[in-house]
């Protein structure tokens, strides 16, 4: 039963702010995601609270206990790295049994404990196996079984399957999120890849150069990221700049005037008519209209180009001068194959607005 | 020439190129050998047999455990120095690292006589307290010691500090960390070092000449100079010299196949 909390930690690393005033909040049984790209200063963030290094400034809190300035030894964390750290020398068993051992766990209850977080990570009857028996997937699920061992009270990841091909870190992603949930540990999962962050978390802080961007679930963040970074970086979009009209106060509801096209789509507050925007248009919120009778409000393209993706087929469309991707997805995506210079009808059901302006991605 | 004629013919080159190395890497040890097992006989010719090594029992053994007693004392300093100087050079930084570097590296270029010279004079001249056996012991521990660090602070480098955070978060504590999972896991780097100061301070001829005269005490290989000097090169002295050769061996050996797999099963990972 743990609430982790940052308040304003910082490092800095010569004259680059790793971390920048960052404030988060893992609450009880959460599972929170720090997602960014490479080098934004996740990763320094949870070795910050992990204790593995010391923040110039801001303090770090488990349940309202300061833990700034305490070692990695003394805040009982187990902490999953990027690369597997199982000690080489060590066999499955000793490798457990270490965290126990440094706790003056007796052996009965060492060898009993060991059996338990096998079973957790599907891995019994490994004991005598060394870690360059195993596979990377192995040692991955053998690396969790370690830090459960000790049941402590956070548990953070640093990128836990980064190097793991890509059939077993899908599955993994799921056992992660799988045994969070039965041992209700407070987590704390730090990934640069979206699909993983969306797959597993509760709550997801996109960082950027050092700050917290954004923070929401998975789904808020989807679909209505509030800055450019956010909405570039999660998920493919298309950036069309733009000018509010008609926009009906009451609603929300107002039309965006783009070079190309116009399109109707909820304005946030704060955004009135006449306003400069950037028109976020995701390219599954894209449909390709079928004829022979279009609606009045059809957007007239040309498709410039058809790649064939497995479960999509993306298209890349010109409309009056804009150039736009669309996703095709169910068997439609079939219909689209080497299509080139043909002429379509497009209709937006969804897009969103971020005030400030972009380039177009 | 057909491919299994081919094959043969780098087989035999290989064979034979093995065996021209092992030749003359052997071929002194075995001369040497040979003329440590000849006797003379009294009325004129030679037989061979094991008398030389028995001419030598009271003279020569005492030298060897100085010799010998002085390398352990070393290569305990050196590892209690040089192992924890080795790891605040490799994970900490400070001002001055870069330079400190490149004088630890500096010091291979400097003849080995004129090192000699310093540390004598550093140990004995300047700190008159290490008089005698002490003085060896100073002057090996300071001599050897960047043996011990540099091969040290080559395994600390590509060791990936992950291990040691991994142990930290587990919940031990920088002592056990150390000594459970650094020290085995650095073993290949420490075991080299050992093996290096045991092998070089074991046959240490220059040092140990040059301390002989104000200390009295004379160590193995200094032992067998002073004879050939006097002797000649006769049969007792060959086996003085095969002797020395045989424990350098024997140690290198027990001490890989005992320690270095038992309780320095560590293996380097990048």
């Amino acid at each position: 039963m743990t609430v982790v909390v940052t308040k304003e930690i910082t490092k800095i690393y010569g004259e680059t702010k790793a971390v920048d005033h960052v404030n988060l909040e893992a609450k009880d049984s959460e599972f929170v995601t720090l997602l960014g790209p490479s080098g934004c200063g996740k990763s320094t963030t949870l070795r910050i609270i992990a204790g593995l290094i010391k923040a110039d400034e801001g303090r770090v809190y488990f349940n309202s206990k300061d833990m700034t300035d305490l070692p990695p030894n003394r805040r009982n964390i187990g902490f999953v790295f990027q690369r597997v750290a199982l000690f080489p020398h060590m066999n499955v068993s000793k490798n457990i049994a270490f965290g126990l051992k440094a706790r003056h766990f007796p052996q009965a209850k060492i060898n009993k404990r060991i059996k338990e977080v096998l079973a957790i990570v599907h891995m019994s009857g490994y004991e005598k196996r060394s870690p360059a028996q195993m596979s990377g997937g192995q040692a991955q699920r053998i690396e969790i079984a370690r830090v459960l061992a000790t049941d402590p009270d956070v548990l953070l990841f640093d990128e836990p399957l980064s190097n793991i091909d890509a059939k077993l870190r899908d599955e993994l992603k799921f056992e992660i999120r799988k045994i969070q949930r039965e041992t209700r540990k407070t987590m704390i999962y730090v990934t640069h890849d979206q699909s993983e962050a969306f797959a597993i978390s509760d709550k997801i802080y996109v960082i950027n150069q050092g700050a917290v961007d954004q923070v929401g679930t998975p789904e808020q963040l989807y679909t209505d990221p509030s800055t450019p970074f956010v909405a570039g970086f999660i998920g493919q979009n298309n950036f069309v700049s733009g000018k509010v009209e008609k926009l009906d106060e009451s609603s929300r509801i107002g039309t965006v005037l783009t070079a190309s096209f116009s399109t109707e789509t909820i304005i946030p507050e704060g955004i009135s008519s006449d306003s400069s925007v950037t028109l976020c248009i995701r390219p599954e919120d894209i449909e390709v209209l079928q004829g022979p009778k279009f609606p009045s409000n059809a957007i007239g393209a040309k498709i410039l180009e058809s790649v064939f993706m497995g479960n999509t087929t993306r298209l890349h469309v010109d409309v009056k001068g804009t150039i736009l991707k669309v996703d095709l997805r169910g068997p439609e995506r079939f219909s689209y194959l080497n299509t080139k210079d043909k002429d379509i009808a497009l209709s937006m059901t969804k897009s969103s607005i971020i005030k400030s302006e972009m380039q177009s991605t | 020439m057909k491919p299994a004629q081919s094959e043969r013919a780098k087989q035999i080159v290989s064979y034979g190129y093995m065996a021209v190395i092992s030749g003359m890497l052997l071929l002194p040890f075995l001369v040497t050998l040979l003329r440590s097992l000849t006797v003379e006989l009294p009325g004129g010719g030679t037989t061979y047999g094991i008398d030389p090594y028995f001419e030598i029992i009271g003279i020569f053994w005492p030298k060897v455990y100085l010799s010998l007693s002085i390398s352990i004392i070393t290569i305990a300093i050196d590892a209690a120095i040089g192992i924890p100087a080795a790891y605040a050079l490799v994970r900490y930084e400070f001002p001055g690292k870069k330079a400190l570097f490149t004088m630890l590296n500096g010091v291979w270029y400097v003849p080995g006589i004129a090192y000699a010279m310093s540390l004598i004079l550093s140990y004995y001249f300047i700190y008159r307290m290490f008089l005698g056996y002490w003085g060896y012991i100073a002057a090996y521990s300071a001599g050897f010691l960047l043996l011990m660090l540099m091969t040290c602070i080559v395994a600390f480098k590509y060791l990936n500090p992950c291990y040691e955070e991994s142990a930290l978060c587990l919940g031990a504590g920088r002592l056990t960390t150390f000594f459970r999972v650094t020290l085995p896991l650095i073993g290949p780097g420490v075991s080299a070092g050992i093996m290096l100061i045991f092998v070089l301070a074991f046959n240490e001829f220059i040092t140990a000449l040059l301390l002989n005269g104000p200390t009295r005490l004379m160590t193995a290989p200094v032992r067998v100079f002073a004879d050939v000097r006097n002797y000649g090169v006769r049969e007792f002295i060959a086996a003085e010299a095969v002797i020395l050769q045989l424990i350098s061996l024997v140690v290198v050996i027990a001490y890989l196949k005992i320690v270095g797999s038992k309780y320095l099963r560590g293996v380097i990972l990048v």
